[in-house]
C-alpha cells in the first residue's frame, strides 16, 4: 500500500512552512523578509516563474498572495530549512506593513453583494401562475460551510533534481497536479513527474487545493535544489483549506385551491468566498436541483455566486445539489402541510413527470420500499398526533420524536462537462492493463484510492471478468511516468467512466489471451468530445462527451428518525433507511461499506456544530468532535439495494448528502412542531427557532 | 545535563531503549522520526482523534500528549509491536483484519484501542467495544465495520473454545 | 543555529511530595505538570516541533504521594496526579455517582488514562468538567507548602479573576471526597464545547427522608463561575416538603433565571446555555418530585 504523505521524508529533505497573512482583509505596502541562515530558502510571489494563480473546474486560487490579503492564513511567504524550530523563528522576524480593513461579516447572502456569477433557469410561465394562486407559500433555508476534515492533512513532498521535478503528492488528481505545477514552474509537463501517496477520504477536498500545496512545495525544491516536505498540521489545514460553499435559498411557491403546486420560484445565494469561482459547477448543479426531483411545469430559478468576506471556497462532495435538494425537501414538507397530505403520498404526486401520469419507476419503487422497511406511515401518525397533543416542546420530560422523508436522485448529465471543458490539456482519460504470467494482472490507472474502495472495485471487478484470482490483481503504483491519465478520482465517475473502460480492457484481453502469451497489454481511451460508444442492448446509457458520465440517474428514498432532549434540545438519530435504485450491484460489500460511512458522516454533518473559523491564527478552530461522529454515537441504519435489470453500475455516493439533511430536518421539525430551516441543527438551532 | 537534553530509558515494543532528545519532544514525534515507526500517525494533535495511541504501561494513551520526560522507565507498545511481538498473538486473534478498514489513517490507533480492551477483557460486548473506540475518530465512518469484525472474531474464539472443550 | 533556537527546559522530576514542595519553594515559576494533558494541547506547535514549555517544570508523575487513594468511613482521599482511570477502576458503588459519572465523560478513554483530577481541577486555561461534581457533594481539596497545609472547598478554590487560587509554592495535594449518601443524584453534560471552552453541564444531589428536603445541591459548569452554585435557592428549598410546590418553583426559577443572565454572554450561545440551564433545573427538580413518591 502506498504510505501517506506524512510518512515520506526523503533523505536530506528540508521542511518548509508557510508564512501567513495575520490580517483578514486588508493590503501590503511592505513584507520585509529576515536574513536567512545558511541552508534555508525562502519564495515569495515575485519567484513564481509562471502563473501565480491555481485554477480548477472553475475555482481559483494564488499560490501566494500578492498585496492584496483576501483572508487570514492567506499564504505569502514560502520558507524551507532543516530545522523546524529554525523556520518558526524566521517566520516570527518578517516584519509586515499593511492597512487592514474590516471584513464585512455577511450575515445574509441575499444582500446588494458583487456578483461573481449568475445562473437563470426558467421554463413555462412562472408570472402568469404566481397570479392565478390562491395561495403563495415561502420559506428560507440555510447551509453552512463544510469542512472536509481528510484523517490526512494536506501535504506535499518535492525534489528537483536539474532534471526532473518529482512531487509525491496527496491529490485526487495526479495528471491535473502536474499539469498545474508545470505551468507555474514554467516548465513542459513530461519534466514534471508525480507520484500520488495514499489519501484518507476526502469529501474532494484533496482536488484544487492540493495543486496549491504541490506548487509551494515544488516552488521551494526548485530554488533549494533538495527535497522538500511540505505537511500541513491540523489546525493550519482546518484553518487554509478550502471549504464548501454555504448556501441561502429562497423558496415561493404558487399553491391553488386544493394545495397543489402550479409554480416555484427559487433564488439561490451561494457564498463564493473572497475568491468566487466565476463558473461554478455547484452554482450550475445547484439551480439543475432546485426543485429537487419533482416535476413541475412552470419553474424559474436563479443562482448568484455571491463575493463575500470570507475564506475560499472549493469542491465538495455533493455541493450546490446537496443544499438544493435540501432546501426543496425541505419546502416540500411544508406545501405537504398547506396541501393536508402526508409526505409519503404528496411526494407521489410531484413526482410525476411532464406528459407522464406515474413517477419514474425507480422513483416509486425507492419510495415504496422505505416506507414499509421503516415503518414510516405509522410512526409519521404517532408522531403527528404526539405533535398535536403537546403544548410546549420545553416543558416535557419525555424525548420528542420524529421521522421524515425524502427522496432524491444523483444525476449525472454534465456533471463533468466543466472538468474537462476547463482543461484543455486533457484530452483523453485511460486505463491500462498487463496480464503477465502466473494469471497475475496489474491495472494502470491514475485512479487514485481514497477510502472509498476504488481500487477494491477496479481489482474485483477485472477478477470476476478475467476468472482471476482477486489476491493476484494489483492496481500499479500512481506514477505519471508509468500510468495513463484517468481523470480525477471521484467515485460518481470511477462508476461511470473508469469501470466501463476497464471493463472493455478486460474484454479486448479475454481475446487476446486465447491467442498471445503473457505479458499480455491493452490500453483503453475514450478521446475527448467523441460520443461515447453504445452498448447494444444496455437500456438506459445515452451518448454523450467523453469523460461523461452517461447513465441514467441513481434513486434514494431516505427515512430518518430522531429522538430530541425536551431539555438540551439536543437530537440523536434513531434510524436511518434507505432504499438506493443504482443499477446493477455487482459488489455489494464495497457498495454498502461506503454507503454506510458516508451516511455516518452526513449526521455527524446534521448534528454537530460543524466548523467554526477562528478569530486568529494560533486559535484553535473548534474541537474536532464537532466535525466527525464519534463510535457511541451511531444509530440503526438499514440500506437496501434495488438493482435494476438491463442498467450499467451508477454513481451513488452523493445520495447520503441529498438525502440525509432534510429527512433529519424534518423529523426534527416533527418532533418539535417548528420550522427547521437550517444545517447543521444543534441545541441552540433549536432555541433560536423557539424564541422566534 | 544541558538544559536543552534530556536522557530516558524505557522499554520500547519489549526492547529497552536510551533516548536523548530535547525536554519538549513528543513521543509521537520520537516515535516517528527517532525510531522509524510510522504506523503512530498524527491526526489532530490535540487528542482528540486517537490517530497516535500507543500502548503506555499497558493502557491507550494518546502519544501527541505525552512529553518525552513521562517516559521514564515506562514501557511503550506501537502498533508495531502488537502486529509482531509473540507477547500479542492472543490479542491479534481479536483484532479486525486489514481489509476491515478504508482508508487506513486511522487504522493503527483504533487497532491499539482495541488491544487496550483486549487486554482487559478478551471477549468484549459491542457496547465495550464501542466505548473503547470513542477516542477514534474515523472520516470514512467505518465504525460499524469494525465492530462487526471484532465482535465476529471474539464469537469464532468461543466457538472454538468451546469445541476444543467438547473434544476433550 | 538550532542549538540557540532550541529554548532550554529544565524539567525536575521528584519522587516525594517533601521534595517536590521545597523544589517548588525554590522554583515558585515553575510549571506543575501532571497527566498535563491540557498543557500539552495549548503548547502544541505543529508537526514535528516541540512542545512550547517553559524554562522550568516539575513533573509530579513519579510522587508517591500524589499517586495514591485511601479510603475512610467518611471520606475518600485520592492524591491530585491519579489518572482519571485509575480513579474510575474504584469503580461506580464507590466513587459518589456524580462524580463517577462525570468523570467517565472527560475526554476519551485514552485521554483518561493520562489526565488527572488534580490537573482538571487546577486548569488555568479553561475550567474543568469535574468542578460541579465536586462541589455538590461538598469536596475539600488541601493545598500544601514547604511549610503549610490548608483546606478549602471547591466553590472557594477560585479567586476574584476565577482562576485557581494557589498561593505562591502551593500544590494541591489531596482531593477528599465525603462518602455521604444522597437518595437522588444526577449528571447531565451538554455537548457544545467548542475549541477549548468548557461544556455546560448540570450536577445536582438531594437528600430527602420522611418527605421534606433535608438537603438539596446542584451546580452548573460552563457558566463564567467555574463553579455556579446558588446556596441561597438551595436553602430556600430545605425543609420543602414534598412534592416540590409548583409556586415555589416557578420563583425559584424566576431568581435562578436573573443571577444567570450575569454568567452567559449576550449571544446565541449565551442565550442558549442560560435556557438550557434553566431547563436543567426545572428537570432536576421534576425528577426530585416523581422520586419522591417512591419515599412516600
Amino acid at each position: 500500500m502506498q504510505p501517506f504523505i506524512h510518512d515520506i521524508a526523503p533523505k536530506r529533505s528540508l521542511r518548509a512552512t508557510v508564512f501567513r497573512s495575520p490580517l483578514r482583509k486588508g493590503t501590503l505596502t511592505a513584507v520585509r523578509k529576515p536574513a536567512l541562515p545558511r541552508g534555508y530558502f525562502c519564495v515569495g510571489h515575485r519567484d513564481i516563474p509562471g502563473p501565480s494563480v491555481l485554477t480548477y473546474s472553475g475555482y481559483s486560487l494564488p499560490i501566494l498572495a500578492k498585496s492584496r490579503v483576501r483572508y487570514l492564513g492567506e499564504p505569502l511567504l514560502l520558507f524551507c530549512g532543516p530545522n523546524p524550530e529554525v523556520l518558526a523563528k524566521i517566520s516570527t522576524e518578517v516584519e509586515l506593513s499593511f492597512k487592514e480593513e474590516s471584513p464585512i461579516e455577511y450575515k445574509d447572502l441575499s444582500g446588494p453583494y458583487q456578483e461573481a456569477q449568475i445562473i437563470n433557469l426558467a421554463h413555462g410561465d412562472v408570472d402568469l401562475a404566481f397570479s392565478l394562486a390562491e395561495q403563495i407559500v415561502e420559506g428560507e433555508y440555510r447551509t453552512a460551510r463544510q469542512e472536509h476534515y481528510s484523517p490526512d492533512t494536506q501535504g506535499a513532498v518535492a525534489d528537483w533534481d536539474g532534471r526532473t521535478l518529482t512531487i509525491h503528492a496527496a491529490t485526487q488528481d495526479p495528471f491535473g497536479l502536474q499539469s498545474a505545477v508545470a505551468r507555474c514552474l514554467n516548465l513542459p509537463p513530461r519534466k514534471v513527474r508525480v507520484v500520488a501517496a495514499a489519501i484518507g477520504n476526502t469529501t474532494e477536498g484533496k482536488l484544487l487545493y492540493s495543486f496549491l500545496v504541490a506548487a509551494q512545495a515544488s516552488l521551494l525544491a526548485y530554488a533549494a535544489k533538495k527535497p522538500v516536505v511540505l505537511v500541513y498540521d491540523r489546525e493550519e489545514d482546518l484553518l487554509c483549506s478550502p471549504k464548501g460553499p454555504q448556501f441561502f435559498i429562497r423558496h415561493q411557491t404558487a399553491l391553488d385551491q386544493e394545495g397543489g403546486t402550479m409554480a416555484v420560484r427559487v433564488q439561490i445565494f451561494m457564498d463564493g468566498g473572497c475568491y468566487p469561482p466565476k463558473n461554478s459547477e455547484a452554482l450550475y448543479r445547484a439551480v439543475h436541483s432546485a426543485w429537487g426531483a419533482y416535476q413541475i411545469q412552470n419553474l424559474e430559478v436563479t443562482g448568484r455566486t455571491v463575493a463575500t468576506d470570507f475564506p475560499p471556497i472549493g469542491p465538495f462532495r455533493a455541493s450546490g445539489v446537496a443544499q438544493a435538494v435540501f432546501a426543496a425537501e425541505l419546502h416540500s414538507s411544508r406545501l405537504e402541510e398547506v396541501a393536508q397530505l402526508d409526505s409519503y403520498s404528496w411526494k407521489r404526486e410531484n413526482l410525476v413527470e411532464k406528459g407522464r401520469r406515474e413517477a419514474p419507476a425507480s422513483a416509486l419503487e425507492v419510495l415504496e420500499e422505505v416506507t414499509g422497511l421503516s415503518d414510516f406511515i405509522r410512526k409519521y401518525s404517532a408522531y403527528s398526533a404526539v405533535k398535536k397533543r403537546r403544548r410546549t416542546i420545553d416543558q416535557g420530560t419525555y424525548p420528542l420524536r420524529g421521522i421524515g422523508l425524502s427522496v432524491a436522485r444523483q444525476d449525472e448529465d454534465g456533471q463533468w462537462a466543466d472538468l474537462h471543458g476547463t482543461e484543455a490539456a486533457r484530452n483523453s482519460c485511460a486505463i491500462k492493463l498487463v496480464l503477465e504470467k502466473g494469471r497475475r494482472l496489474r491495472i494502470y490507472t491514475s485512479l487514485v484510492d481514497s477510502g472509498m474502495g476504488i481500487h477494491a472495485m477496479l481489482i474485483h471487478r477485472a477478477a470476476e471478468l478475467l476468472e482471476l484470482d482477486p489476491g493476484k490483481v494489483t492496481v500499479q503504483t500512481v506514477d505519471t511516468l508509468e500510468v495513463p491519465d484517468t481523470g480525477p478520482t471521484i467515485l460518481s465517475r470511477v462508476v461511470a467512466v473508469g469501470l466501463p473502460l476497464l471493463e472493455q480492457c478486460c474484454r479486448v484481453l479475454q481475446r487476446k489471451r486465447r491467442d498471445e502469451t503473457p505479458p499480455i497489454e491493452v490500453r483503453r481511451s475514450l478521446p475527448a468530445y467523441r460520443p461515447h460508444p453504445a452498448k447494444t442492448g444496455q437500456a438506459g446509457r445515452r451518448r454523450g462527451r467523453a469523460g461523461e458520465a452517461v447513465a441514467e440517474p441513481s434513486w434514494a428514498a431516505t427515512v430518518v428518525e430522531v429522538e430530541l432532549d425536551p431539555v438540551t434540545f439536543q437530537s440523536t438519530c434513531r434510524g436511518v433507511w434507505m432504499v438506493i435504485e443504482t443499477g446493477t450491484v455487482w459488489n455489494r460489500t464495497i457498495m454498502l461499506g461506503v454507503l454506510e460511512g458516508e451516511i455516518i458522516r452526513c449526521l455527524g454533518s446534521i448534528r454537530l456544530p460543524g466548523y467554526t473559523a477562528p478569530s486568529a491564527i494560533g486559535i484553535p478552530a473548534c474541537s474536532h468532535s464537532d466535525l466527525v461522529p464519534a463510535a457511541i454515537e451511531l444509530p440503526e441504519i438499514q440500506i437496501h439495494l434495488v438493482e435494476s435489470q438491463g442498467s450499467d453500475m451508477k454513481g451513488f455516493e452523493h445520495l447520503p448528502y441529498l438525502g440525509i439533511p432534510a429527512a433529519y430536518a424534518a423529523a426534527v421539525s416533527q418532533a418539535t412542531g417548528l420550522y427547521v430551516d437550517q444545517v447543521p441543527i444543534t441545541g441552540e438551532v433549536i432555541q433560536q427557532c423557539l424564541e422566534t | 545535563m544541558p538544559g536543552n537534553v534530556i536522557k530516558l530509558r524505557f522499554t520500547l515494543n519489549e526492547r529497552p531503549v536510551l533516548l536523548q532528545c530535547h525536554p519538549g519532544s513528543r513521543l509521537l514525534d520520537v516515535l516517528r522520526n527517532d525510531f522509524g515507526l510510522k504506523g503512530t500517525r498524527e491526526g489532530c494533535a490535540r487528542g482528540e482523534c486517537g490517530a497516535c495511541l500507543v500502548l503506555m504501561n499497558g493502557v491507550a494513551v494518546n502519544s501527541c500528549l505525552v512529553p518525552v520526560f513521562a517516559l521514564s522507565d515506562a514501557e511503550i507498545v506501537t502498533i508495531e509491536g502488537i502486529l509482531s511481538l509473540k507477547s500479542f498473538a492472543d490479542i491479534r486473534k481479536g483484532l479486525p483484519e486489514g481489509d476491515v478498514y478504508r482508508c487506513g489513517f486511522c487504522s493503527s490507533g483504533m487497532q491499539v484501542a482495541l488491544a487496550a480492551l483486549l487486554l482487559t477483557d478478551p471477549e468484549p460486548r459491542e457496547q465495550e467495544i464501542r466505548r473503547s473506540l470513542s477516542g477514534n475518530l474515523c472520516a470514512c465512518g467505518n465504525y460499524r465495520g469494525v465492530v462487526r469484525s471484532v465482535i465476529e472474531r471474539s464469537s469464532r474464539k468461543r466457538r472454538y473454545g468451546r469445541r476444543r472443550i467438547e473434544r476433550s | 543555529m538550532a542549538e540557540g533556537v532550541l529554548k532550554e527546559v529544565r524539567v525536575f522530576r521528584p519522587k516525594s511530595l517533601g521534595g517536590t514542595l521545597r523544589l517548588y519553594t525554590r522554583n515558585p515559576g515553575a510549571l506543575l505538570y501532571a497527566g498535563g494533558t491540557e498543557i500539552a494541547r495549548h503548547a502544541q506547535r505543529g508537526s514535528g516541533r516541540l512542545l512550547e514549555l517553559p524554562q522550568k517544570l516539575i513533573y509530579l508523575g513519579n510522587v508517591q504521594e500524589l499517586n495514591r487513594i485511601s479510603r475512610g468511613q467518611r471520606y475518600l482521599d485520592i492524591g491530585s496526579v491519579l489518572d482519571l482511570s485509575r480513579i474510575l477502576s474504584i469503580g461506580r458503588n464507590v466513587l459518589p455517582p456524580v462524580l463517577f459519572e462525570t468523570l467517565s465523560a472527560i475526554a476519551t478513554p485514552s485521554v483518561r488514562n493520562l489526565a488527572t483530577l488534580g490537573g482538571n481541577i487546577a486548569l488555568r486555561a479553561c475550567r474543568g468538567d469535574c468542578l460541579p461534581a465536586l462541589s455538590v457533594i461538598d469536596t475539600q481539596l488541601e493545598l500544601r507548602t514547604a511549610g503549610s497545609t490548608r483546606w478549602v472547598e471547591v466553590g472557594e478554590f477560585f479567586d476574584g479573576r476565577n482562576l485557581p487560587g494557589l498561593r505562591p509554592g502551593e500544590i494541591l495535594t489531596r482531593i477528599r471526597v465525603p462518602l455521604e449518601e444522597w437518595d437522588f443524584a444526577v449528571t447531565r453534560k451538554v455537548h457544545g464545547g467548542a475549541g477549548f471552552t468548557t461544556s455546560l453541564s448540570f450536577v445536582g444531589v438531594a437528600r430527602f427522608p420522611k418527605g421534606s428536603i433535608e438537603a438539596l445541591h446542584f451546580c452548573i459548569g460552563g457558566l463564567k463561575d467555574p463553579v455556579f452554585r446558588m446556596p441561597v435557592l438551595e436553602e430556600r428549598l430545605k425543609n420543602a416538603s414534598l412534592p416540590i410546590q409548583s409556586k415555589l418553583i416557578d420563583t425559584l426559577f424566576r431568581d435562578l433565571a436573573d443571577a444567570l443572565s450575569d454568567q452567559v454572554e449576550d449571544t446565541p450561545r449565551g442565550h442558549y446555555r442560560a435556557a438550557t440551564s434553566l431547563r436543567l433545573f426545572r428537570w432536576f427538580v421534576g425528577k426530585i418530585n416523581i422520586r419522591s413518591l417512591d419515599f412516600l
